[in-house]
């Protein structure tokens, strides 16, 4: 029922074809920088890439305005009233928020990469699903908090296009003066930048692992700290 | 729904087999150490070696796929998939230098040692590239995939699949 809610007819029907096609770019970039890493790492980036922007609004979507609304006109109380426990009800939750649209996207990539013949390095494949699971993560926590759709879409605008913006700003700042060192503290911004720097022809695959890791960590903690909150919960 | 699916990722598959990249790409660059490249078995073009100084004759070693060739520029090369590495193997020039030697001439007065130059003609091998080799890439055609009648097959028959089933499922709602 609560994959249903989510996944009316024409979702999947439109978004699944347009990952699958929309991958057309990774042919593109690849093509255009010669065959070369930067050019898939490019077309990697969240925002230049369509599939990845889809899987984000989606999953977006689903967590501010579907489960959000529930929280806030209450409707969520004829979930947590049915009989099932509150942990699976969580589960069912954020599987069909979170996990579903990141499961499409990894599928229709490794479909394209398969028929295509571009390769992924699977690490770049984990910076974005390690990404992806901290900022949907860091929404479901700031959901749960606000308990209403408007002021979490604004808090979460403003705290992670904070932490993009100046993250990056940050990194190319960085990059340009040559303090690589430095860019390990801002890599969990934004790994695409030192992965975009190793593209460019220097090695900084420890702070793109670094900040993934950091990522991770915090995903993680969100995950756990959002679940605590789910299960508190009091309407 | 599963008809309405299967139909538009029948499409969605159909078109990635019909649909081709077709802008003129190229791209190019002075080899001065060994360069590698991989293409990806989507790619049609060609790769062009270039020496544009007309008194130098220069051999690049081409190694594609493990195979090696020594190719005497100018030359063009079908792009071919798979992993390129292109080296400098040899460059020959021939270059004017002067010398001086001591000639020793007999005089009527006795024997003088004079200082002559002489110009002459030399010929320079050497393994460096000296004079800029180009490396000019054109992609003129880029699939989408690998294997496009395969793609446009399947595509094919989920979209009919697809269209029955959802015809099937309009019919049996009442």
């Amino acid at each position: 029922m609560i994959f249903k809610e989510r996944y009316r007819e024409p979702t999947l029907e439109l978004v699944l074809p347009t990952m699958l096609v929309s991958n057309v770019f990774l042919s593109a970039f690849y093509e255009r920088g010669g065959f070369s890493l930067l050019g898939v790492v490019l077309s990697m980036v969240p925002v230049i890439s369509v599939s990845e922007t889809l899987a984000f609004s989606l999953g977006l979507r689903n967590v501010i305005f579907v489960t959000g609304d529930h929280l806030y006109n209450e409707s969520i109380i004829s979930f947590l009233t049915t009989p099932v426990r509150r942990e699976e009800l969580f589960a069912f939750i954020y599987f069909s928020d979170v996990v579903v649209p990141v499961l499409l996207w990894a599928f229709t990539t490794a479909l394209y990469s398969l028929l295509s013949g571009v390769p992924v390095p699977p690490l770049l494949a984990l910076t974005f699903v390690v990404g992806y699971f901290f900022a949907e993560n860091l929404v479901l926590l700031l959901t749960l908090v606000f308990k209403s759709p408007g002021v979490s879409t604004l808090v979460s605008i403003f705290v992670l296009g904070g932490v993009f913006v100046f993250g990056d700003a940050g990194e190319y700042f960085y990059a340009l003066q040559g303090e690589y060192g430095k860019i390990f503290a801002l890599s969990f911004t934004n790994p695409f930048v030192p992965w975009i720097i190793t593209a460019l022809g220097k090695d900084l695959y420890q702070q793109v692992e670094v900040g993934v890791a950091v990522d991770g960590f915090i995903a993680a903690l969100t995950f756990v700290l959002s679940f605590l909150k789910f299960r508190g919960l009091e309407v | 729904m599963k008809g309405s699916l299967a139909f538009a990722l029948g499409i969605a598959l159909l078109s990635l087999g019909l649909v081709s990249i077709n802008a003129h790409v190229t791209n190019t660059q002075v080899l001065s150490k060994e360069m590698s490249l991989s293409v990806p078995p989507t790619a049609y073009g060609e790769l062009e070696l270039i020496e544009n100084a007309t008194n130098v004759t220069a051999y690049v070693e081409v190694v594609h796929n493990g195979e090696k060739s020594i190719v005497r520029l100018d030359s063009v090369i079908p792009l071919t998939p798979g992993e390129w590495v292109i080296a400098p193997y040899q460059e020959a020039y021939s270059m004017n230098v002067t010398r001086v030697i001591n000639v020793t001439e007999s005089l009527s007065c006795g024997n003088v040692t004079v200082q002559k130059v002489i110009h002459e003609e030399k010929l320079v091998e050497s393994r460096n590239a000296t004079y800029p080799i180009y490396v000019k890439m054109s992609v003129t055609k880029m699939n989408l995939v690998e294997d496009p009648s395969l793609v446009e097959a399947l595509g094919l028959v989920l979209t009919v699949l697809g269209l029955a089933l959802m015809l099937f499922e309009r019919a049996r709602r009442p």
